[in-house]
């Protein structure tokens, strides 16, 4: 009997590691791949990224990688000297320029027959997946998430006896707190300029950041500012709750109320009130500010934008992006490099135990976490284990689903230009009071609209020949 | 007891097979037992077969045979700065593998584990090449591992050598009477073989050169290399010397396995051995090598140190074999085999009493000193035992830290006692020649800020080295004038923070010697700024091409003719040398055959654009006849006709042409072929021009104006494009089209070649109104690769029509190539400078020109009109009126730094709104005065990141009326900044 058991279980156990190591194969695991791929990767990040492709190389034991630093030139510059002695890389990830720009040069392989065989592409948010998508057809992957949010002093708040805000807080509460930390001593916020920009997301289910529409590829600051720019008007008129306005008392040469109130230790410095330990709030931050705010002689945290609850968490987000360059030897190799570097859950996951495991003390960047641009539950779960993470970050990282774009220069063709000449340089007019709002935001949707189709139609034209 | 027996196994059997089915069903590798390695983080310089070697052979056999690490190898700068900025945000790698010579600045920023005390140091140490390790030893450690082996050796034509051994001697070389080749007669290029003469350097302790390089064998190396000097061939800069050896040109060069595993030159049809000798000396090579280093702060020093063993051994050592080097491994050494490496044994030979290439413990600091010693003696400007007593003084000074003696030919300019014109003024230090130098070169228009050096004091006419001693925290460019003419002389930092750290840049220039030449030196470009401590002239040869102001050498290549010897010669068809020809050789042979096709073919024409061209063909013949060209497929017939009159196929030139269709995609062919038998001619070149409706004006053609100047490239049209078109203060340097021949008034679309490696703005001038013209980079590397931009422009075309072309972004450049100019329509909506314009040009480069609207006897003052002081610039944006604004108002004592607007042509007297376009990112006041008097005018901010974001901010001022009203702009608050677009003046009342 005692041998009879034995043997059942024994041989139970040799079948079905058999039919496991069976069931691997007969699928095709992509882990077993094999080929070669060439990688172009930023110099800036090049050894975080070399272990990110080292742990690559130990779950993909076939393909070989080759990795082909870019400077701070850009993608756009080095992709351009490389297509003139034929020598593209496979893959190039890490990009902060335009896409539009390499996508209408024909060099950037769709990925829509990779992604459709790909089980794991469902994680990745469909509006993130949008922003890459021209003439139905997927050009890249998001990577490196960034947030527009709002930093808190938390010994402040202590100090003045403020109840600290849940993340899901709403405008009137931010509102409320912002007013309640504007005392004699303190201010709410360093600066609101350009709060209102941000905050058209958060105030107008229809509309992003600047009142763009990626739906319709237009701006609509006529219909959808102007919310936002009542928040803004009205937080501003609160005497002494933005420090940066109290710069303006300035007017002849002598000591403003602003470094009355905060002090001269560096007027230059654009949030020394902040630094100071005066002002209760950075309300114009990125979540990479963290570099410098790990400095920061308080406790602190990092806020997601205010919202309002018939729209919910509509926040503000950059992502650089990743993509496969046509011609790429082995494109199945290719993918599987860009998915583990982009959005992919085991290379998110080993990425994640990377910075999990850094020490606080050794790292000035202040690179602790990074946003995954997947919410595949096993890099949720990596997320939420990270120790570095608070509250906020975490937050953010959940609703980065119904998350806009606020570099737009990355993805819609000609932004940059069209932003800098036709908003950029009219709003502060009804910001500053100058002019009616709604006579500027006329004025912008007609200038920027018009520039923005010329460049939308010439992108799609170039985009339509190079596919024929 | 046995129940429980059974139930334990059945619980251990249980577990194991859960174990093995969760390994069988898991999808991920990790979950598949795959074990994560310790990755070991290797950065290193090679390039080229080494690269693919070290990376794709050396590291994957590692990292096979090690299942616990991964070695992750990039090919990166390795630089000193690269890394230390990499330490501070604790993302430095863990190995790097450089050249040997950067090893003594890394230890001197305490950036590398000492080896030394590693466990098998000495084992490692013992298994390679003892000489080796004179190089990497630092401060009494050993901060780095030879990683191959350098060595130079001389490297024959063996056709050139006819059979016969390689020479042994120096002497038995010069019997040979063909030519070595060098990259310069400097002591880079001859050390090897003055070393082999009997020469030396300084002592074996690197403490002294006096009595070794100035010793009596070394002056007597150095006067045997001198007396051989028509031995050597100096090649053209940017040419590897081996390249001439390889093409038969020169007999031998000497050089390293670095020319083989990098450059890619093959071994075919050469051969290798020692250095010859002179003088009876020993045969002893210079040595070099690549190291690898195990950075401090690695975190895997225990992993990365059993990396480098593995480099250091036989295994490693032999695959680095085959891709040319030399292992630094001796039994590695020994063991290579010649057909991988069919030069391995003359390296190995040349091991014997071989010496380090680094001359001095200052990692080179010397070699300066060394090359002008070399070629003043080689040039037989100095005696050898002059110049090589002079240099070893010098040596010894450099490292006892003493003052430099100088060679009393050499004429040395202080800065100081030069004239100081403009702005430009005496700082001190006490680490600049004479404890002065000058700053204040600013760029101006005019140039009144600079130094001038008139009846310069040499004596000798002929090509002199123009050293210029100077600091800088930017790179720029020192506008050098020689004789009047602008020589560009380009600069580095030396100090980021603006302290004196001197630096020497030097070029070689023309002088007259007659006491009449003359230098000035100001800031060449507009937003750099250099001191300069002095300038030395070093005599060099007797070779005199005098300077012409922005015209390059004419060069018969430029106009884009094609060689018909280029082409690809069929059946008889042959190239032969032909006096008086262009590049003296003809084609001949094409003549009709049955069954042979005798014919030039071109494929991948060069002709750019699709349409009609002229083609061109050169020629010589006494006889008439018939070509057949055969245009993608299609033949055509061309006649020639009789060019030689005397009958003897001497060289007479004639030109005939025809028009033939292009495609201009890259793919068009020609062939040439003679259509009848018995008729022959000698084909020359040929030339294809486009023709073209449109206008086409070439940059080249235009008038000249600052910098510019013109550049060759056979990919440009007509040969020559422009460049030079930086920006500075008012624009002297464009280029511009003066009565443009176009014969209608309309709308034309302007069609810019350009080529750039970066995005910027061509600043277009259309009758004076700047139109704004984006690009986007054609080459990194600065190469010349064209595009075209377009924009709709307005022209009369009543034949006064003005263009004018610069860099409209004062960081970016751009070079021109042309400009076609095509009709579009009748439609004539004219340009206006700072006013709204209703002008649309269709396409997305095309821009709004915004800025200030201006009612009839309102008086607009543009800022960049002013007359602009001190250090107040323009910069340019696109939202600016005028697409300019003026920056660095910035405030000083005595205000030097303002804007001024003399004799205000108001018409009449009164009160005026004094409205003014700024741009900040603060508060502060502007400083206005009205006729002499201060009146505050505050402002607040417009953008925090220093955009240029306007706003207007207005103030009432009175004003006499009579055109002599002033107005001057400048910062009031010290720390306030603010840039101003342009004022307005609104007569109020009176």
């Amino acid at each position: 009997m005692f041998k009879k058991v034995v043997s059942v279980a024994v041989a139970a156990a040799l079948l079905m590691a058999m039919m496991g190591c069976c069931a691997g194969i007969a699928e095709q695991d992509p882990h077993d791949i094999e080929g070669t791929v060439t990688i172009a990767v930023p110099a800036w990040n090049i050894t975080d990224l070399q272990v990110q492709i080292g742990d690559f190389l130990d779950a993909y034991p076939y393909i070989d990688v080759e990795i082909d630093p870019f400077g701070s030139e850009g993608a756009q510059t080095y992709l351009t000297a490389q297509a003139q002695t034929n020598s593209m890389p496979d893959v190039l990830v890490g990009d902060w320029d335009s896409l539009p720009f390499s996508v209408s040069q024909g060099w950037v392989m769709p990925l829509d027959e990779f992604l459709a065989n790909d089980e794991e592409a469902e994680y990745v948010p469909a509006s993130l997946l949008a922003d890459y998508t021209y003439l139905g057809k997927v050009y890249a992957l998001p990577m490196d998430l960034q947030f527009q949010c709002v930093a808190i002093n938390l010994d402040l708040l202590d100090e003045l006896n403020l109840d600290q805000p849940d993340y899901d807080w709403t405008v009137d509460e931010y509102t409320d707190l912002m007013k309640a930390a504007t005392t004699s001593k303190t201010s709410g916020t360093e600066r609101l300029w350009g709060f209102d920009s941000y905050m058209i997301p958060a105030l107008n289910a229809e509309a992003g950041y600047n009142a763009y529409n990626p739906e319709t590829k237009s701006f609509d600051f006529t219909n959808q500012w102007s919310a936002a720019f009542k928040l803004f008007k009205d937080l501003r008129a609160i005497p002494g709750l933005e420090a940066w306005m109290m710069r303006n008392s300035n007017v002849d040469g002598a000591t403003s109320d602003y470094t009355r109130k905060f002090g001269e230790s560096d007027a230059d410095d654009m949030d020394m009130a902040f630094k100071s330990g005066k002002v209760l709030s950075e309300s114009f931050m990125l979540t990479s500010d963290a570099s410098w705010m790990r400095y920061m002689n308080f406790e602190w945290e990092m806020y997601p934008l205010p919202q309002v609850e018939e729209v919910g968490s509509r926040q503000c987000m950059h992502a650089n992006h990743g993509f496969m360059l046509k011609g790429a030897e082995c494109p199945e190799a290719a993918y599987e490099l860009l998915k583990w570097l982009t959005t992919g859950a085991e290379g998110n996951v080993k990425k994640m135990e990377m910075y999990s495991e850094k020490d606080g003390d050794d790292v000035t960047t202040g690179y602790l976490w990074y946003f995954p641009s997947t919410l595949h539950p096993d890099v949720v779960e990596a997320f939420g284990d990270n120790p570095h993470i608070q509250g906020g970050i975490q937050y953010m990282y959940e609703h980065m689903g119904t998350a806009v774009r606020s570099d737009l220069y990355k993805i819609v063709p000609g932004f940059e230009q069209i932003n800098n000449e036709c908003i950029e340089s009219i709003i502060n007019d009804a910001r500053d009071d100058r002019r009616e709002a709604a006579a500027v935001a006329a004025e912008m949707d007609e200038k920027a609209n018009k520039r923005l189709a010329l460049a939308w139609l010439e992108f799609e034209e170039r985009l339509m020949a190079n596919e024929d | 007891m046995k129940h429980l027996l059974l139930k334990k196994i059945c619980s251990i059997v249980l577990a194991a097979l859960l174990i093995v089915m969760a390994a069988g069903i898991g999808t991920g590798a990790l979950a598949e037992g795959k074990v994560t390695k310790t990755k070991v983080l290797v950065w290193h310089t090679f390039s080229g077969s080494e690269k693919k070697v070290f990376e794709k052979e050396i590291v994957a056999a590692f990292n096979k045979s090690h299942e616990d690490i991964r070695i992750m190898p990039v090919a990166m700068d390795c630089a000193l700065s690269t890394v230390l900025s990499m330490e501070a945000d604790h993302k430095a790698p863990d190995i790097l593998v450089m050249p040997i010579d950067r090893i003594g600045s890394f230890v001197g920023e305490n950036l590398l584990e000492n080896l030394a005390d590693e466990d098998g140091f000495d084992a490692v140490k013992a298994s390679q090449f003892a000489i080796l390790y004179d190089l990497m030893s630092e401060e009494g450690g050993c901060y780095a591992i030879p990683f191959n082996t350098l060595i130079d050796v001389a490297v024959y034509n063996q056709a050139a050598l006819g059979g016969a051994d390689a020479p042994a001697t120096l002497e038995e070389l010069a019997a040979l009477q063909k030519t070595v080749a060098v990259s310069a007669c400097d002591a880079d290029s001859l050390l090897p073989l003055f070393l082999n003469a009997g020469g030396a350097v300084m002592d074996e302790g690197y403490t002294t050169a006096v009595g070794y390089l100035d010793g009596e064998n070394s002056v007597k190396a150095l006067e045997t290399l001198a007396a051989m000097k028509d031995l050597f061939h100096v090649c053209e800069e940017g040419t590897s010397p081996l390249s001439g050896v390889v093409a038969g040109e020169d007999l031998m060069a000497v050089t390293n396995s670095k020319a083989f595993s990098v450059d890619g030159i093959g071994t075919d049809g050469l051969v290798a051995a020692v250095v010859p000798t002179a003088n009876g000396a020993a045969a002893g090579s210079v040595i070099d090598c690549e190291a690898v280093t195990v950075l401090a702060s690695s975190k895997v020093k225990e992993q990365a140190w059993q990396f480098v063993q593995y480099l250091a051994g036989e295994e490693a050592q032999g695959i680095l074999a085959k891709c040319g080097d030399l292992p630094a491994n001796v039994t590695a050494a020994q063991n290579v085999d010649a057909t991988d490496n069919p030069f391995a044994g003359a390296y190995f030979e040349a091991m014997n009493g071989a010496r380090m290439s680094v001359v001095d413990r200052e990692q080179n600091a010397v070699m300066g000193f060394m090359d002008r010693a070399f070629e003043k003696a080689m040039n037989g400007i100095k005696a050898p035992k002059d110049v090589l007593t002079l240099c070893a003084s010098q040596i010894d000074a450099v490292l006892n830290g003493s003052e430099i003696p100088q060679d009393e030919d050499d004429v040395l300019l202080e800065a100081e006692n030069g004239v100081l014109c403009g702005g430009t003024r005496v700082a001190e230090s006490d680490a600049a020649s004479g404890g002065k130098y000058i700053i204040g070169l600013d760029y101006a228009d005019g140039e009144p800020n600079k130094i001038v050096f008139e009846n310069v004091p040499v004596d000798k006419r002929g090509t002199y080295e123009l050293q210029i001693c100077y600091m800088s925290a930017m790179t720029g460019d020192i506008g050098v004038k020689v004789n009047g003419v602008r020589i560009p002389c380009a600069y580095t930092p030396t100090d980021p923070n603006w302290n004196f750290v001197p630096n020497v840049v030097s070029i070689k220039v023309p002088l007259k010697g007659d006491g009449t030449d003359s230098l000035e030196f100001c800031d060449y470009d507009a937003t750099a700024y250099a001191g300069i401590d002095y300038v030395k002239l070093i005599y060099k040869s007797d070779a005199y091409e005098e300077l012409v102001e922005g015209e390059a050498q004419e060069d018969p290549a430029a106009d884009g003719r094609i060689e018909f010897e280029s082409g690809e010669l069929y059946g008889t068809a042959v190239a032969n040398p032909q006096n008086g020809a262009s590049g003296d050789k003809i084609v001949t042979g094409i003549d009709p055959a049955p069954d042979t096709p005798n014919k030039v073919i071109f494929n991948n024409l060069p002709a750019k654009r699709d349409g009609q061209y002229i083609l061109k063909v050169t020629y010589s013949t006494v006889m008439d006849g018939t070509l057949e060209v055969i245009v993608n497929g299609e033949s055509m017939d061309l006649d020639w006709y009789l060019t030689d009159q005397t009958g003897t196929w001497a060289y007479a030139a004639g030109e005939v042409s025809m028009e033939i269709p292009l495609k201009g995609d890259g793919t068009d062919t020609l062939e040439f072929a003679i259509k009848n038998p018995y008729t022959y001619l000698m084909l020359d070149y040929f030339n294809l021009e486009y023709i073209n409706e449109n206008l086409i004006l070439e940059a080249e053609d235009a008038a000249f104006f600052g910098g510019v100047r013109a550049a060759k490239s056979v990919d440009a049209s007509a040969g020559k494009y422009v460049i030079g078109l930086d920006y500075a203060k008012n624009e002297p340097n464009k280029i511009v089209f003066e009565n443009v021949p176009v014969d209608k008034c309309g709308t034309y679309e302007m069609m810019i070649c350009y080529m750039s490696a970066m995005s910027g703005n061509i600043g277009v001038r259309v009758n004076g109104v700047r139109v704004p013209c984006a690009y986007t980079p054609t080459d990194a590397n600065w190469n010349f690769v064209p595009n075209v931009v377009s924009i709709n422009v307005p022209l009369k075309g009543d034949g006064t029509d003005v263009l004018e072309f610069c860099d409209y972004d004062e960081s970016a450049y751009a070079g021109i190539d042309y400009v076609e100019l095509k009709y579009v329509s009748d439609e004539y909506d004219p340009l206006i400078e700072g006013g709204h314009t209703a002008f649309w040009s269709g396409k997305l480069s095309s821009v709004f020109i915004a800025g200030a609207s201006n009612k009839p006897g309102d008086i607009l003052l543009e800022a960049e009109n002013g007359v602009l002081y001190g250090i107040t610039r323009t910069a340019d944006s696109g939202a600016a009126s005028g697409g300019k604004y003026v920056i660095g108002l910035d405030y000083a004592a005595g205000e030097p730094n303002k804007i001024v607007f003399n004799n205000i042509q108001a018409e009449k007297g009164g009160t005026y709104q004094l409205d003014i376009c700024y741009m900040s990112a603060m508060s502060g006041n502007i400083g206005v005065k009205v006729n002499g008097v201060r009146v505050p005018c505050a402002y607040t901010p417009t953008d925090p990141y220093w955009n240029f974001v306007p706003n207007t901010v207005s103030i009432n001022v009175t004003l006499k009326g009579d055109g002599s009203d002033a107005l001057e702009f400048c910062d009031y608050d010290a720390t306030a900044y603010a840039g101003i677009d342009y004022a307005k003046l609104v007569y109020v009342d009176n």
